[in-house]
This record gives structure tokens, sequence and C-alpha cells, in this order.
């Protein structure tokens, strides 16, 4: 009895955290939800937010520019990046050294720096912009950084690295006796890397992805840093419609909030349940 | 058959480089020369850095703010993760995994959606929890969350907690006292680390301070933001700056876990059984 009393004391030691937790994360994640489903101005439920959000051309292109840009980017980033573990698979020591600093040291410069230099290089004056102009290299005379492709080349710059980082662990799991059985057994390398190989990367493959469409999906800093407030993108228009100085639509931007939510956790749980599979299976 | 191949992927790896690192190399060239238009930059120059240790608008005050606002937030959560880590594994070992849970979903939540969430709840109330730098400061704690958790536990995995604390109370020592004078200090390193990478995280934010206090509390992500507009030069030298420290910084993270990690191999040897030390977590996902 007494040294249960003396249990709950120590409850105290866990009192600040929680203060701590229930403030900042679990109120304002329940004020989104309840938001996103309550009527302008009064209580009650309704639906109607997401029903204009649905039926709105302009939020419905928020949506379809963020989910394009995040698959597309994932996608190259993550070609990009297998290619790159590939490489630091096979490279001499001294060069995957190199390299794996150099991939950690570039993953710290993003967001607005990233974007900025990217205005430096590719902007409207920017010095490939005018090399191109040059030599005459029309690709790179046109290219416009303040566009969907733009955003979409940022993005693909800031995933190489990071999913670069995720994968090359996995292809250490490739052990050099894998290759000599295979050797030994007369299979061909194209054939140890599809029977193989392949398989071993696979679940890695699936979790990158997933970590990288996330990453993507909320990035906000770089795309603001090149459009501010004028680019039809998930996060940008729903911290545009908390943060206007005119009128705010907190109910609606709610209501995107929980749509992005829903958009990462479906992804999340997808790759989790094909992880889980696989896992089974191999 | 491996021998053949390497050269071949040397060069690939170094191509790749090459394209990794423009954007850093046209950043820091735009801010040593005073005209960047053709691919051979003229009129090399420091005065766009000296500019901005003398001139007007200052970068020292803003590097200062910024790191106050990235370390305070480290130190706090530090305190209370150790408080209720305490508390919960000497007495409440059930609630382990309900603490696992809330330290990981503001992974999930992401960094807009927490801004306007807390924005939006607290702006306009009123009262000490309507001040912008508190709301900052305890947005930049649930950020950290995940990473500060995991790193105090991966840490706390490289010692024998529970017997040091009973060997401690046989000894006559409460195990309060004996958790923050012998436990905590023998994990410095692994603490250290974890705080340095949640400050490097924090350094390079512009999501969060932008939405809920831009105009209160000028941090080095602002500041470059503003000061792009008037010049292309002074920014990318604060570009450079702001990726100097957080160059810095991760070094000295990787320096500290180069360190405990000899130190984790030999407790992982003894212990196998007890827990599965998760390293890949460190990757910073969040901070775009």
């Amino acid at each position: 009895m007494a040294s249960k009393r003396k249990n709950l004391s120590y409850l105290v030691f866990l009192l600040p955290f929680l203060v701590l937790i229930v403030l900042f994360e679990i109120f304002p994640l329940v004020s989104i939800l309840i938001n996103s489903v309550k009527p302008v101005e009064t209580a009650g439920f309704t639906l109607e937010h997401f029903t204009s959000i649905f039926t709105s051309e302009y939020y419905m292109m928020s949506i379809r520019n963020s989910l394009m840009i995040a698959v597309f980017s994932s996608l190259i980033g993550l070609a990009v990046a297998v290619i790159g573990a590939y490489a630091i698979h096979h490279a001499t020591p001294k060069v995957k050294r190199f390299f794996i600093n150099l991939i950690n040291m570039t993953s710290n410069f993003q967001g607005i720096q990233l974007a900025f230099a990217f205005i430096i290089l590719l902007g409207n004056s920017g010095v490939l912009v005018l090399i191109g102009q040059q030599m005459g290299v029309d690709f790179l005379a046109d290219f416009d950084v303040y566009s969907s492709t733009g955003i979409l080349l940022t993005f693909i710059y800031f995933q190489i690295p990071l999913a670069t980082l995720l994968m090359y662990p996995s292809f250490d799991a490739i052990h050099q006796e894998y290759k000599e059985a295979a050797m030994l057994l007369n299979a061909s390398n194209f054939s140890f890397w599809m029977r193989v190989g392949i398989p071993i990367v696979l679940p890695s493959i699936f979790g990158t992805f997933s970590v990288l469409f996330s990453n993507a999906l909320a990035a906000y800093a770089t795309p603001y840093a090149l459009m501010g407030n004028n680019y039809a993108l998930l996060p940008i228009r729903i911290s545009a419609m908390f943060t206007g100085d005119v009128v705010q639509q907190v109910e609606l931007g709610s209501a995107l909030s929980v749509i992005l939510l829903l958009l990462m956790s479906v992804m999340t749980l997808i790759s989790t349940n094909l992880l889980k599979k696989m896992r089974k299976e191999g | 058959m491996q021998k053949k191949h390497a050269w071949f992927n040397n060069v690939l790896l170094f191509v790749l480089s090459l394209v990794l690192v423009l954007p850093l190399i046209a950043t820091l060239v735009n801010s040593l020369f005073r005209d960047f238009t053709s691919i051979i930059p003229k009129g090399f120059t420091f005065s766009f850095y000296a500019e901005l240790f003398t001139g007007e608008n200052q970068i020292l005050p803003v590097l200062l703010r910024t790191v106050v606002i990235a370390v305070i937030p480290t130190i706090i959560l530090l305190i209370l993760l150790l408080l209720a880590m305490y508390a919960i594994q000497v007495y409440f070992p059930k609630l382990d995994k309900y603490l696992d849970i809330l330290s990981k979903i503001p992974y999930g939540i992401q960094g807009v959606i927490l801004a306007v969430s807390i924005l939006s709840l607290y702006s306009g109330g009123g009262g000490i929890l309507s001040n912008r730098i508190l709301l900052l400061t305890s947005a930049y704690c649930i950020i950290i969350l995940p990473y500060m958790y995991q790193g105090i536990k991966n840490a706390l995995v490289t010692i024998e907690v529970m017997p040091i604390l009973e060997a401690a109370e046989i000894l006559g020592a409460n195990k309060v006292y004996a958790y923050f004078r012998i436990v905590v200090p023998s994990i410095t390193k692994g603490l250290l680390a974890t705080m340095l990478l949640s400050t490097g995280i924090l350094f390079g934010d512009f999501v969060l301070v932008n939405i809920l206090a831009g105009s209160y509390y000028k941090t080095m992500g602002i500041f470059l933001n503003e000061i792009r507009g008037s010049s292309g030069h002074a920014a990318s030298a604060v570009s450079v700056i702001m990726f100097v420290v957080m160059l810095i910084l991760s070094f000295g993270v990787n320096k500290l876990n180069k360190d405990t990690k000899s130190k984790r191999k030999s407790a992982k040897a003894i212990k196998t059984s007890h827990s599965k030390v998760k390293e890949h977590t460190n990757h910073e996902l969040y901070r775009v």
C-alpha cells in the first residue's frame, strides 16, 4: 500500500512531458480533425468542406499537383539512388567513403537554400540559362525554374541524397558468397540479380519510396521559396489558409490538412503491409 | 568480376557527386564574385561577407537568435524525456509502449500541419499561450521528439540501468539520485549527439518559424528569405554561412556517434537479448 502511493508520486515525473504532449501534439491534432468537419462559425457536424474541396477545380489541382510531384520526384530520386547505391556497393573503399560523406553533406543543403541555389543556376538570369542562351542550348535557355518542372527538379535534388542514405546499407546484405555460389551454379549476372539481388533490396526500395513520398508531399520551404503562396500545392495552400492576412479559412484548411494526412497514412500503410508480406514470404 | 567494374562505378559516383554539389558550388561562387553570369565568374571579393558582419543588416544577432531557439527546445525536451523515461522504466514499465507511440506521432504529422494546427488553436486566445515564441519553442519540442526519443533510448541501451539503480539503492543512495548522478552522466556523449542532431534540424527550419513566428522572431531561414529580395550575392553569403554551421553540427554528431559506437558494440555483445538498437532513425527526414 505504502509503496503503491510512493509509486504514484512518481507520476509527477511524467507530468511535465504529458503537459507538453497533450497541449502541443494531441490537442492540435484533434482540433484539426474537429475543425475539418465543423460548420463555419457554429457548432455541429458537416462534410461541406470536403465536398467543396472535391468539387473545386482549384483545390483538386493542388491535390493533383502534390501527388504528381511527390510520385515523380520519389520515383526519379529512387531510381538515381538505386544506381548510386549499386555503385557504392561496387566502388573502391576510398571512393565509397568519399561519396557517403558527400551525400551526408548535401543532405544538409535543402529548403530555402536549395531553392535559392536553383534560382542562381536556373532563374531568369541564372548562370546556366545565360550559358544556354550564349551557346544556343534551348533546353537550358528556356528553362523556367518558377514552374512545375522547376519544383520537380528541386524536389528530385533533395530526394537523391536522402534516398541514397536509406538505400545503400541494404546492398551490403548481398554478400560476395551469394555471387560466388550463383556463379558455381552457372547463373549469369543477369539471373543472379533477378533471382537473388533484387529480391534482397526490394523491401528497402518500397520502404524508401514511402519515406520519400511523404517527404515530398509535405515539403513546404522549397516551393514557398520559389513561388511564394502562388502555387497550387497542398502544403502551400494549407498554410495560406491559416496565415492569410485578409481571410482565414481555418475549417477548409483543416479539411485540406486531413486530406494530406490521409494521403500520407495510406502510403505508409500500403508500404508496411507490403513489407510484412515480403518478410513472410522471404 | 568485381574488380573489373570498380573503375566504372567510381566514375559513376564522381559524376553523381558533381551533379549533387552543383547547387552548393553555385551558391558559394555567387557569394564570392560580383559578376556570375558566365562560366568564369569575375570580380572576386569578400565584401558580401564583410557587409553582413559590419553593415546595417547584421547577421550576427540573427545567427545568435537562431542558435538560441534551436538549442533551448533540445534542453527542455531532454529534461522532460529523461524524467518521463525514468518514471516509466522504474515504476510504470507497462506505459513504455504508449510513450513509444506518442513519440513517433510527430513523424507522421509533418511541419506544416503541426504549425497551422497550433497556430489556429492558440494564437487567437490571448494570455501566455498565445505568445508566439512560446508556441514556436513548444512546436520545436514536438518536431524533434522522435529523434530525441530514439536517441536517448539508444543511449540508455548501452548501460544496464536497473542493476545500477538497485546497486545504488543497496548502498543507500535513492534511485532518483543514482539516475541523475550515475546513469545520466555516463551516457553524456550519446545525449549530446542526439541534442546536436536535433539542433541541426531546428537550425535549418523554415516551415514552423515562417508560419508560427515569422515576423516575431527572425531566424536564419527568415533572414535568408528576406535578404534575397534585395541582394542575391548577400543572400548567397547567408546561405553559405548557414550551411557551414549545419556542417559543423553534423560533424559533431558524427564524431560523438563514432565515440559511442565502440562502447555500444561491447554493450550489445553482453546483452543481445535485451533490445535491438535501431540506428537508421538518424536520418533527418523532416527538414524540407
